[in-house]
């Protein structure tokens, strides 16, 4: 029985741990359309989505750390930051997930 | 020491259709209650439980099962409550004693004792504990989660599901509606940001149907604005869960909330004196049981009861003794059917039973034993044991086409026993010109 639930949790954390990856590929190249003003309103949509998502579900899988620099580049969106501003926020999460993960 | 053991395993059960091994699993819904005792009016107790559908067997100082709904020992059996002890680490006791003191009651909860009972012992207070026990054990709570991230929700889920709770989740908010009708949900956990519909639009939805008003909704979102939670609120969200949270947390906050939301269900919904269902109440399950029955091809009876002359007992033993005939009558039904079965008051003296897998054929012989085994069931009065028996009529889908008409059905079979002589169960099918 235990082991059946420490198998699920696993599982569960494992698929967290590969989108949060691919999350991390995501947030890189979003910013470096930001610097070169090739980031359409599709994009900053998606991002707007996948960090608010973040901001809200990484604690359950234990990455609690990732909750405030993903709250950050959400208000900066949010308050239609300049772009220079988001893609700095942006480089700092996708940097933190990098940590995190390898941790 | 005298152990009786009681078991719930005879009581007249409709011969399910299918004659496998899943048919019979499905029977074998087992209740066994240990008695343990010194006093002799508590063979007398067993006797009047056997009337209720119980099956009464003797022993001495042995439970040669370990599964058993509940325990009862008189306290002149076990004084020290030491039995009690014991048996109360894994399963429900109930202990009937002379005294009831305050202190008496504190060493019976440090014992762990589900309920004291004075003695002379109420039979249908006693029975309402087994009752209780028995839904307790039966219907797990149900919680729908609707949320678009499938990781997540799938983790809430999973950590539910370690409480006991049952869950099915939801990753496209259009697809509530149907989810909460065949699911049937005791709370409702929604996310409010999701891609194909707003947390806050979906429970508005669900609200303009009138059976979803009173199923409470969950808000969890990482939505920091105080207006936006205000809002969730205002539209009938029962609370609002700021993300992020530890599962530890939702998990408590869930469960607390699906237990009270269960609780004040049954006080809506139930008749106050006997528990049962309530008029409207029944006739909305019929809806729902019709409608199932119909899509899988299973067959149901629909029974209306009534108890005979009840006006007369009413006025040999006054108002508070009728009231206890139906209390009792409403017992008889519960202990005496399956859980799955669908029993209400439908006014007055009135009862509805929907008995679920079973043909009204079946049905009518599960009544009828009832029928012969109720008039048992009564302790005396200073008058004598009240005489009470009951009339039923019974149809199933074949009779009509609407709830109203299987209704209507059922209450002609009914009124051809009251006209043939009362105490007795009418198929609609036999009725001459039905």
């Amino acid at each position: 029985m235990v082991e059946a639930i420490n198998g699920r949790i696993a599982e569960l954390t494992v698929a967290f741990t590969r989108r949060l990856a691919s999350e991390m590929d995501m947030l890189e190249k979003f910013g470096r359309e930001l610097e070169h003003s090739t980031a359409d309103t599709a994009m900053f949509d998606h991002v707007s989505h996948v960090v608010h998502r973040l901001a809200g579900s990484s604690r359950v899988f234990g990455f609690g750390e990732l909750t405030a620099p993903a709250q950050e580049v959400e208000a900066l969106i949010a308050s239609k930051a300049a772009p220079e501003r988001i893609a700095a926020g942006t480089r700092q999460l996708a940097e933190d997930i990098r940590r995190s993960i390898c941790s | 020491m005298t152990l009786v053991s009681i078991v719930k395993s005879e009581r007249p059960e409709p011969e399910l259709v299918g004659a496998g091994q899943e048919a019979h699993a499905a029977r074998t819904d087992r209740k066994l209650i240990y008695l343990f005792d010194r006093d002799p009016h508590l063979t007398d107790l067993s006797q009047k439980l056997m009337s209720l559908g119980y099956e009464v067997a003797c022993g001495l100082g042995k439970c040669d099962s370990d599964q058993f709904l509940a325990a009862v020992i008189h306290e002149a059996a076990d004084p020290d409550l030491e039995l009690t002890a014991s048996l109360a680490r894994d399963h429900k006791v109930i202990v009937l004693c002379e005294s009831k003191s305050f202190e008496f009651k504190l060493k019976a909860v440090r014992m762990g004792v589900a309920a004291l009972i004075q003695l002379p012992v109420d039979l249908i207070e006693l029975e309402g504990w087994f009752s209780d026990f028995d839904s307790d054990q039966q219907v797990e709570s149900k919680v729908l989660i609707v949320d678009d991230d499938d990781i997540v929700a799938e983790a809430y889920a999973f950590a539910l599901q370690q409480c006991g709770l049952r869950t099915e989740t939801l990753s496209n908010p259009l697809k509530t509606g149907q989810a909460v009708d065949d699911f049937c949900p005791d709370l409702i956990v929604m996310d409010l940001e999701m891609p194909e519909a707003n947390g806050l639009d979906v429970a508005k939805a669900l609200r303009l149907s009138r059976p979803n008003l009173s199923v409470p909704i969950l808000f969890l979102s990482a939505e920091q604005n105080e207006q936006i939670q205000h809002e969730a609120r205002q539209i009938g969200g029962d609370d609002f869960i700021t993300k992020p949270v530890d599962l530890a947390t939702l998990t408590d906050k869930i469960s607390i909330r699906v237990s009270r939301a269960r609780e004040l269900r049954k006080i809506m919904e139930r008749d106050s004196l006997t528990g049962l269902l309530n008029h409207v109440n029944f006739k909305e399950r019929l809806a729902a049981e019709v409608g199932r029955s119909r899509r899988t091809g299973s067959p149901m009876a629909v029974c209306l009861l009534d108890l005979d002359h009840f006006k007369s007992v009413n006025d040999t033993y006054g108002h508070q003794v009728g009231d206890r005939v139906i209390q009792m009558f409403g017992n008889c039904l519960s202990g005496s059917l399956r859980s799955v079965d669908v029993i209400a008051r439908y006014g007055g003296e009135e009862f509805g039973v929907i008995l679920l897998d079973a043909t009204p054929e079946q049905g009518a012989r599960v009544l009828d034993g009832i029928r012969r085994n109720f008039s048992n069931c009564f302790q005396d009065t200073d008058q004598g044991p009240p005489t009470v028996t009951f009339s039923g009529g019974v149809c199933g889908l074949d009779d009509a086409a609407t709830v109203e008409g299987l209704l209507g059905a059922a209450d002609e079979a009914l009124y051809e026993a009251k006209r043939q002589g009362r105490n007795r169960i009418i198929l609609h099918s036999q009725l001459e010109n039905p």
